[in-house]
């Protein structure tokens, strides 16, 4: 029951980390009337201090590092990453690029990892859910810490 | 109450300030005259509060002319010594305009020396407008002294610019006990004699410039006064404030003298088209500036322009027009405020702003306007001396008065800061007597579309200019930017709390301000219809929760100072950018458009009151 | 003992306010939704979003901001209270007029481009809607001879009709379907003041502008008024629900414009409105005309 309330409302932030723009066009796609996300009350945020949970396209170039980190540094906790398709997920094609950090796990920790190049919308909101439950796990496992 | 105590109470308020006005000159080094200084405050402020206290509870203090002809004939020999020294004065400023006007002055004055005028009235009339106003005059102003003794220690002349000061005080306290039009010409001219003084008190070009300018257009409005002084004698049959006839008795022509004296009294409270003298007097050091817009001068044409109220109420059209310069000065001036980048020129604009309502009020002519204007008279001129002086104390501190340049004011000098948000929300926020004022000012407007139009728009205006000056100095980057230590000088931290507490005790009695000074008064034309009861104030229409909106506002401010478990800071957002941010303001309008706007309104508001004085004569034509 | 059931009524409606205002967002959000094609979220949306941002702590840069963002949640809360009990109307515009003021206040207090920019935006807004609120409520208390919500009876609409007309643009201003003049920083920008706040503090602004909405409807309703109870909640229920798809059909048909452009609007046509209703009624009362 605990957390419960948290996740019926989980805001996004949709960070480009140098994606090919295959992902970000599957994440806009999730606010059309086709998939309607915010009928699960999730809406688009373009602000890390509003947003819950960092959906991060594209392999981390090397410019984008700092400000990938900075971004999620703002975000209130408790807070959630979900990254989103093969590059953000492992660096993919990417890997071992002199100018990429090949995957959001080498900067920030990542929560969720979903896959595809690039990542069907189903399978984001799959991702999303996926988040929310573990969001569940931690608001219920804080709050019973701080009653017993 | 014994009489010479009284005597002694109201005769102190006027002659100590003007001895030791005299004992300055002699005394030149900053810290004796900052003694005497300090100490004729001390006394002036409780000299004040006992006045107060007297005519609270023993009504009106009334002086009869025959007692005191000595003294009529001592201010005749002064006033025509004033023309002549304001004749000189104009000689050598080379200024042609001021000669004339002083000139005319001592024309019309010997005319009506020569020509004889009644002495059977009341020469001194300590009411509770004059007790309210010598009130603000004497603790504000002293408190503006003190704080002048610090603040002038940079500059040259002291004894001089401390003697005038003084001076100033003294004059605007006989001012307003004067009941005989002819005293109150004379302190008038004191002080337009000490404007000039102190504008120029620098002694660079653009401060004696300045100077001039002020000259002239006060004592055009001199004229102006002193001719309607003179009519008032060949209508009335009486140079006594008291004696005049209520407006519904009056028409035509004898309405000129009540049409010459509004016109005076727009010279001195800088309305609109006279503002220029108000915005060049910036250049003078600030606590000159403080005292001009709060405890004096500006003050002084909306208190003669309260006085005239029983007189202007049913005289249809003129008071219609003044009505109509207030307002119409209040919006240009508040909207011009919000184009302003210089916080001294800012408060100046809001300064006009606020005494065009008051004039506004007079105007109007109904219970609750009275009682507004009074309210707002009081209250203005708290909160215009804390702002002043906490300018003066920042551009002490930083060198500045540019708002642009007060950004994150809070970090380096977090008492000033403190003392501009309280000022500010003296201006702005509820339950200051400001907002009750605004309250009460509104509903009173409300039979009178036109009118309301204006106020509602430069009410939006009003927030809009204070939210872009307070913004700036509390804009800031995280608490781990701030400075522990303040580094105020303590004269100015003591000045500026004594001014807010001075502020706040006024709202926390604005019952009793109301019960004790300002119902007696407005009851002489209306029945009050303001009251105190149950939570706070209330009018036959409507309810201000006073008590509610103090106790709200305690508890905000407990909140303030509360400093408990704070939540994690973090670096503002900069889209992941981790620059350093530079933010700038808005200024609505280019200059160019402003000098535009300018130009028209000042023309507007010129054939404004060319009509209010042709209106008594057109009248006279018709009938 | 009636009055004291009817006070603590009232006292009751006060606290649900944001309940209201929430709902009423929430099928805002219905609608806008329905009227893209898309099924949309619950009623409750709004609510639940609410809840989550006050159960979450956030964080914050300053102590002035917090403080400011709490000022104005308490003027405007106090500003509600003031409409709900039938008191003042005008105090009641007032306090929540000075409660903008803090917000914008608490917005400027961060050295932050974005919230700055909210800030200025904001304070054009309140150019552009505070004098038309203010000539509505004065022409209310001329209509009625009061200043006091419980004296105003009578359907005020049949003598002010162009009144309570202005009040629709008014409430899509205030409602934040915000015009947007810099189409690249659009997401920014829409967030107005409210940049810089997250959790807690976020929660407390949001809060602070459903008090401030129900004070906009408040006074919307007092032009409506029946003696009989039921009747009288089933039209102001009605206009509610009428003017909540006015501004989501407004919003969803028409292009945004910028803010200039809303400032002319409503400071020309808005209260040229109130003002020639409030002149008409004048005359008539004068006896010139009819």
């Amino acid at each position: 029951m605990n957390g419960r309330r948290e996740a019926r409302s989980p805001w996004i932030l949709h960070f480009d980390t140098g994606s090919c723009n295959g992902c970000d066009i599957e994440i806009w796609a999730l606010l059309t009337p086709k998939y309607d996300v915010e009928r699960f009350g999730m809406m688009n945020k373009g602000n890390p201090k509003h947003a819950d949970i960092l959906l991060v396209t594209g392999p981390v170039t090397k410019k984008c590092a700092s400000r990938l980190k900075n971004l999620y540094e703002q975000m209130p906790d408790p807070k959630l990453v979900v990254a989103c398709g093969d590059c953000a997920s492992t660096g993919a094609p990417f890997v071992g690029c002199y100018n990429t950090c090949g995957g959001v796990d080498s900067v920030i920790p990542v929560d969720v990892y979903v896959p595809g190049c690039a990542c069907r919308p189903e399978v984001l909101i799959d991702g999303v859910v996926m988040a929310v439950d573990k969001w569940r796990e931690i608001t219920g496992a804080s709050s019973e810490g701080a009653r017993s | 109450m014994d009489e010479p105590i009284v005597d002694l109470l109201v005769g102190f308020l006027v002659v100590a300030p003007v001895a030791v006005a005299l004992f300055c000159l002699f005394l030149r080094k900053l810290p004796a005259i900052g003694k005497a200084v300090g100490a004729v405050s001390v006394l002036m402020t409780m000299f004040a509060m006992a006045l107060l206290t007297i005519v609270v509870t023993a009504g009106p203090i009334v002086r009869e002319a025959h007692d005191l002809a000595s003294i009529t004939t001592a201010i005749t020999v002064l006033d025509l010594a004033l023309m002549l020294t304001f004749v000189y004065i104009s000689w050598k400023a080379k200024s042609a305009l001021a000669g004339v006007f002083a000139a005319l002055q001592l024309i019309v004055l010997a005319t009506m020396e020569i020509g004889g005028v009644s002495e059977h009235g009341a020469a001194i009339y300590v009411d509770q407008l004059s007790v309210m106003m010598a009130f603000v005059t004497s603790v504000i102003g002293s408190i503006i002294c003190v704080y002048a003794v610090r603040y002038m220690a940079h500059y040259e002349g002291h004894g001089r610019f401390f003697a005038v000061m003084l001076l100033f005080l003294g004059a605007m306290n006989g001012a307003v006990f004067s009941n005989n039009l002819l005293w109150l010409f004379f302190f008038w001219e004191v002080t337009t004699l000490c404007s000039y003084l102190l504008i120029g008190h620098a002694g660079t070009m653009e401060a004696r410039r300045s100077a001039v300018t002020a000259a002239e257009y006060t004592l055009g409005g001199g004229v102006s006064l002193a001719v309607g002084i003179m009519l008032c004698e060949h209508h009335f049959g009486t140079v006594f404030l008291d004696q005049l006839p209520s407006g519904a008795a009056i028409g035509g022509l004898a309405l000129l003298p009540l049409a010459l004296m509004a016109v005076a009294a727009f010279t001195k409270s800088a309305q609109i088209p006279f503002q220029k003298w108000l915005l060049g007097a910036m250049v003078a050091p600030t606590p000159v500036s403080a005292l001009l817009h709060s405890a004096t001068m500006v003050n002084l044409g909306v208190y003669l322009l309260l006085r005239l109220a029983p007189s202007l109420q049913g005289s249809g059209a003129l008071s219609g027009m003044v009505a109509l310069a207030g307002v119409a000065s209040f919006l240009i001036t508040a909207v011009l405020a919000m184009t302003q980048s210089n916080a001294k020129r800012v408060l100046a604009y809001s300064t006009i702003s606020n005494l065009g309502l008051i004039v506004a009020c007079v105007g109007l002519g109904t219970s609750m306007a009275m009682t507004a204007g009074m309210l707002l008279l009081v209250f203005h001129a708290i909160s215009k001396a804390l702002l002043f002086m906490s300018v003066g104390a920042i551009k002490e501190g930083t060198g500045s008065e540019d708002i642009d340049a007060m950004e994150g004011l809070r970090d380096r000098m977090p008492l000033v800061s403190g003392a501009v948000l309280v000022g500010v929300s003296m201006m702005v926020m509820p339950p200051f007597g400001m907002f009750a004022s605004k309250w009460l000012l509104s509903e009173a407007v409300a039979s009178h579309p036109l009118m309301a139009l204006f106020l509602v728009l430069g009410f939006g205006a009003t927030l809009v200019y204070y939210a872009k000056w307070l913004g700036r100095i509390f804009t800031g980057g995280t608490d781990r930017d701030a400075l522990c230590r303040d580094g105020t000088p303590r004269t100015y931290a003591a000045t500026l709390m004594a001014t807010a507490v001075v502020g706040i005790l006024a709202t926390g009695l604005m019952g009793q301000l109301l019960e004790g000074l300002i119902n007696p008064y407005v009851s002489k034309v209306f029945d009050p219809v303001l009251q105190t009861g149950g939570w706070g104030l209330s009018t036959t229409v409507g309810l201000f929760p006073l008590v509610a909106l103090i106790v709200l506002a305690s508890l905000l401010s407990v909140a303030a100072l509360y400093r408990g478990r704070a939540p994690p800071t973090s670096e503002v957002y900069t889209c992941g950018e981790g620059s350093e941010v530079q933010v700038g303001t808005f200024y609505y309008w280019t200059e160019a458009r402003v000098a535009r706007l300018m130009r028209t309104a000042n023309m507007l508001m010129a054939l404004l009151v060319i009509a209010l004085v042709f209106a008594p004569v057109i009248q006279e034509v018709a009938a | 003992m009636s009055s004291m059931f009817e006070q603590a009524a009232l006292l009751a409606l006060w606290a649900a306010v944001p309940l209201l205002v929430g709902v009423l967002l929430g099928l805002d959000r219905v609608l806008t939704a329905r009227l893209q094609g898309r099924r949309g979220p619950s009623v409750l949306q709004s609510l639940r979003d609410l809840t989550k941002l006050l159960h979450k702590k956030g964080s914050y840069v300053n102590r002035s901001q917090v403080l400011f963002a709490y000022g104005a949640l308490a003027l405007q809360a106090a500003a509600a209270l003031v409409l709900i009990m039938g008191s003042d109307v005008l105090t009641a515009f007032l306090l929540s007029g000075v409660g903008c003021f803090l917000m914008v206040m608490a917005a400027l207090s961060v050295r932050s481009p974005y919230s700055h920019l909210g800030a200025q935006r904001e304070l054009v807004q309140m150019m552009a809607t505070e004098p038309v609120v203010m000539m509505v409520v004065l022409s209310l208390a001329y209509a009625s001879g009061s200043f006091l919500g419980a004296e105003m009876e009578g359907m005020l609409v049949l003598a002010l009709p162009l009144a309570a007309a202005a009040m629709v643009p008014v409430l899509l201003i205030r409602l934040e379907k915000s015009p947007y003049d810099i189409a690249t920083a659009h997401s920014e920008i829409v967030s107005g003041p409210y940049v810089e706040f997250s959790g807690r503090g976020l929660g407390i602004t949001k809060l602070a502008h459903w008090f401030e909405l129900g004070v906009m409807f408040g006074i919307l309703l007092l032009f409506f008024r029946l003696s009989d109870p039921a009747l009288d909640l089933v039209v102001k229920g009605l206009v509610v629900l009428a003017v909540v798809l006015t501004t989501a059909v407004i919003d969803n048909t028409t292009a945004r414009l910028t803010r200039w452009r809303m400032l002319r609007f409503s400071l020309t046509l808005c209260l040229g409105a109130v003002m020639l209703n409030l002149i008409v009624l004048y005359l008539v009362d004068s006896g010139v005309i009819l």
